[in-house]
């Protein structure tokens, strides 16, 4: 059995028992304790569970949720993280690209800084505070209006028209057949409106369960993007009806051990 | 002018996965129509509507300008139209004779129905001789090989009286003297007034026998000319049409080292010095028509087929595949072309269909730990998207669940040389999307492919090199940015010097 199958057996394990002794899985799994303990270990740096004299407790300090994902603000970090592992490989190096604003797009900037030879250019501060530490890639921030922690605006826009991208890359709020591509404030949608014109290729990045969904603002027709990035958990008609409309859709599939 | 034996007008067909849509194909006296296209395009399917097999959807169908019912098995095309299909079905215990004129058997006595020998035997010597036929009159059908078989069936399609022949790529399997007589015959069947529809994928067989040439791709018909009037070149480029590369996900990945090699591969007269390179985080794409010899050498490769020739390196080091179990010990794994019969086991459940390469880690002492077991199985269904209700039958799932059962068994037991023989084939799109994104995710963490497939838009548009089975052996391997969808079918349908 491999290690990732059998932590998640000693997780279920302890979810239902709250309390197991090594040698009591090291007989169930039929792998000798020292693996057992290396496991728990590793459980409890992540918080999981607490050690104690022969075995372990579950760490009841914390509510049930935690233990399917970590607590954070924004509940879809690791849809947000696998679809960030997936733009990293439809992107080379030295590409010169665009990242809007939004908290996928973060994530993905944070996966980016592992490349090197890359010029990003970005209206978001969070994601330029990400690049700072990266000397390997060159980053541009536009200036214009602020709100919150992008700016947006004719000045924005002005901006960014000193520049030709190979690759924009595009968050948004609502993908949908009818309405096609949405967002949820106005300077937005003109922002990207723009950088869609300068764009030599428009990735959508959208979470899965944000397909069907209309924000207020339409970016325009699906006809725009040349990529789309999402989860896995797509519905089965919108890939259908994307492939039909000629765009390559990445879903980020994550199963596959090394 | 000829007059028109039959005719389809905005004839529609939905099956599940597939659809021939507005089809408008016509035959005349006296014509050979030769209809080329990818396999998968929905010919032999077109062909199954034109002989009764399957009643269309919608639109209407003529013949001698008299309109046919749309019901399956119609009996107003049963006269008119004989189907003579890749895969000859013969009575194989009865003689030459025998076959050739079983609905037209002459009777001593009608109503005895005892039938005469001498004059069925006189009838068959006399089209032998006149065909200038390799065989004799009193050979059981058994003895033939299989292009004989065929040439009977060619001759069976000459002396019925149906009025419209289907010949459904009767060159594939024949040698060159072979051809000849294939030629003849169709020529003869043309002479005697009745209108051939000839499925090929050879462009000699357009050349030397059509009078118009059809093409047909994704259910659709791409185009119909005559064949004098159309050079070579624009039927290539209605063959691969307008093609569209970029609605595949391809991902960059950075290459590793070389895991998988073939050095030399050849096997028996089907197969020659085949040379081949799998590395981490490649794809080789490898394409070829029918009958190429894909599969066999997917089977090769994974140890499936005895007496292969040539070596094979994994990860640089030399093994011995004399069986599938040194394969997949190896980490090989193959995805068949034949799901039904070839990989999966219908008796089982999906969760037991996923399980079975992987049931040795959850063994103690011989006891298979089914609690840990499923727990794990139902980690890579849910992953893949495989509908939960895991105690089902795997034959009550669609095609595209079935392959994705096929591929979390794979994934699973954590192959790292995946061989995927048409591995989208007949799938629905959303399954198709999920393979191609779980290939992505497979590639990403350094496993090597090799993706076998008919469609050449689909190969170019995931794979980064393609090679092309044709000739028993691998005419060019190149990286797909290199080459355009025109020049590997060009390849393809060349013929081996």
């Amino acid at each position: 059995m491999f290690a990732i199958e059998r932590i998640n057996i000693i997780k279920d394990y302890l979810l239902k028992d709250k309390h197991v002794s090594v040698a009591k899985l090291s007989s169930l799994l039929n792998v000798t304790e020292v693996t057992i303990r290396r496991d728990l270990e590793k459980l409890e740096k992540e918080g999981f569970l607490k050690r104690a004299h022969g075995g372990a407790v579950l760490n009841e300090l914390l509510d049930d949720s935690y233990l399917i994902e970590p607590p954070q603000e924004d509940e879809h970090t690791i849809q947000r993280l696998e679809i960030a592992d997936t733009v990293f490989h439809i992107i080379s190096d030295n590409d010169i690209i665009m990242l809007t604003d939004g908290l996928t797009n973060q994530q993905i900037a944070k996966k980016l800084t592992q490349k090197s030879g890359l010029t990003v250019l970005t209206n978001d501060l969070k994601i330029a505070l990400e690049f700072s530490t990266s000397p390997g890639n060159k980053m541009i921030l536009l200036g214009g209006d602020l709100d919150e922690y992008a700016v947006y605006g004719q000045l924005a826009i002005n901006n960014m028209q000193n520049f030709s991208l190979s690759h924009l890359i595009v968050e948004v709020d609502g993908i949908c057949k009818t309405t096609g591509i949405t967002v949820s404030s106005i300077s937005k949608a003109s922002l990207i409106q723009q950088a869609c014109n300068m764009a030599q290729t428009v990735s959508i990045v959208c979470l899965a369960e944000h397909f069907g969904e209309k924000s207020f603002y339409r970016v325009g027709g699906l006809e725009i993007a040349n990529k789309i990035i999402t989860n896995s958990t797509l519905k089965d008609t919108y890939k259908d009806f994307l492939f039909d409309l000629n765009i390559q859709l990445y879903t980020s599939v994550d199963i596959y051990e090394e | 002018m000829a007059s028109k034996l039959l005719q389809l007008e905005n004839v529609n067909l939905s099956l599940e996965n597939f659809r021939l849509s507005d089809i408008n194909i016509d035959l005349y006296e006296k014509e050979i129509h030769v209809v080329m296209g990818e396999n998968g395009s929905g010919k032999s399917l077109l062909m199954q509507v034109i002989s009764g097999f399957i009643a269309p959807t919608s639109g209407q169908i003529y013949i001698q300008g008299k309109a046919v019912k749309n019901k399956a098995f119609s009996s107003d095309l049963y006269d008119d139209v004989i189907y003579i299909r890749q895969d000859a079905t013969m009575l194989t215990q009865l003689s030459i004779a025998e076959n050739l004129f079983f609905h037209n058997l002459p009777y001593k006595n009608k109503l005895l129905r005892s039938i005469d020998y001498d004059k069925l035997n006189y009838m068959c010597q006399q089209l032998i001789e006149e065909l200038g036929l390799p065989v004799s009159v009193f050979d059981t059908v058994s003895s033939l090989g299989f292009a004989q078989r065929q040439i009977i069936e060619f001759c069976r399609a000459y002396i019925s009286d149906a009025k419209i022949v289907i010949l459904d790529e009767p060159s594939s399997a024949l040698t060159p003297s072979e051809h000849e007589l294939l030629y003849k015959i169709v020529n003869k069947i043309k002479a005697r007034g009745a209108g051939v529809f000839y499925i090929t994928h050879c462009l000699e067989d357009v050349s030397l026998l059509g009078d118009r040439i059809t093409i047909i791709k994704h259910g659709k018909i791409m185009g119909t000319k005559i064949v004098a009037e159309c050079p070579q070149e624009e039927i290539i480029r209605m063959l691969s049409g307008h093609y569209i590369k970029n609605r595949y996900p391809k991902i960059v990945i950075r290459k590793g080292k070389n895991i998988f090699s073939a050095r030399n591969l050849s096997f028996a007269d089907k197969l020659y010095n085949i040379n081949l390179d799998v590395y981490e985080g490649g794809i080789l794409g490898i394409t070829g028509l029918a009958g190429s010899g894909r599969t066999l050498l997917a089977n090769c490769l994974f140890g499936a087929v005895d007496n292969v020739k040539g070596d094979i390196l994994i990860n640089g080091v030399k093994v011995v595949l004399d069986s599938p179990y040194k394969a997949i010990c190896n980490g090989i794994a193959l995805i068949p072309e034949n799901r039904l019969t070839d990989s999966i086991f219908g008796a089982l459940d999906v969760k037991n269909n996923v399980a079975v390469s992987s049931l040795k880690r959850f063994a103690n002492y011989s006891m298979i730990n089914t609690t840990f077991l499923e727990q794990a199985v139902a980690n890579y269904v849910a992953k893949l998207n495989i509908p939960q209700n895991p105690n089902n039958n795997i034959l009550e799932y669609s095609g595209g669940n079935q392959q994705k059962a096929i591929f979390a068994k794979w994934i699973m037991s954590r192959a790292k040389i995946f061989i995927l023989d048409e591995p989208t084939r007949g799938l629905d799109v959303a399954s198709k999307i999920d393979i191609y994104n779980s290939i992505n995710d497979l590639i990403r963490k350094k496993a090597g492919i090799i993706f076998i497939s008919s469609d050449i838009e689909e190969i170019l548009g995931i794979c980064d090199r393609v090679a092309v089975l044709a000739g028993r052996t691998l005419v060019c391997n190149v990286p797909t940015k290199d080459i355009s969808v025109e020049k590997v079918m060009e390849l393809s349908t060349s013929k081996e010097e």
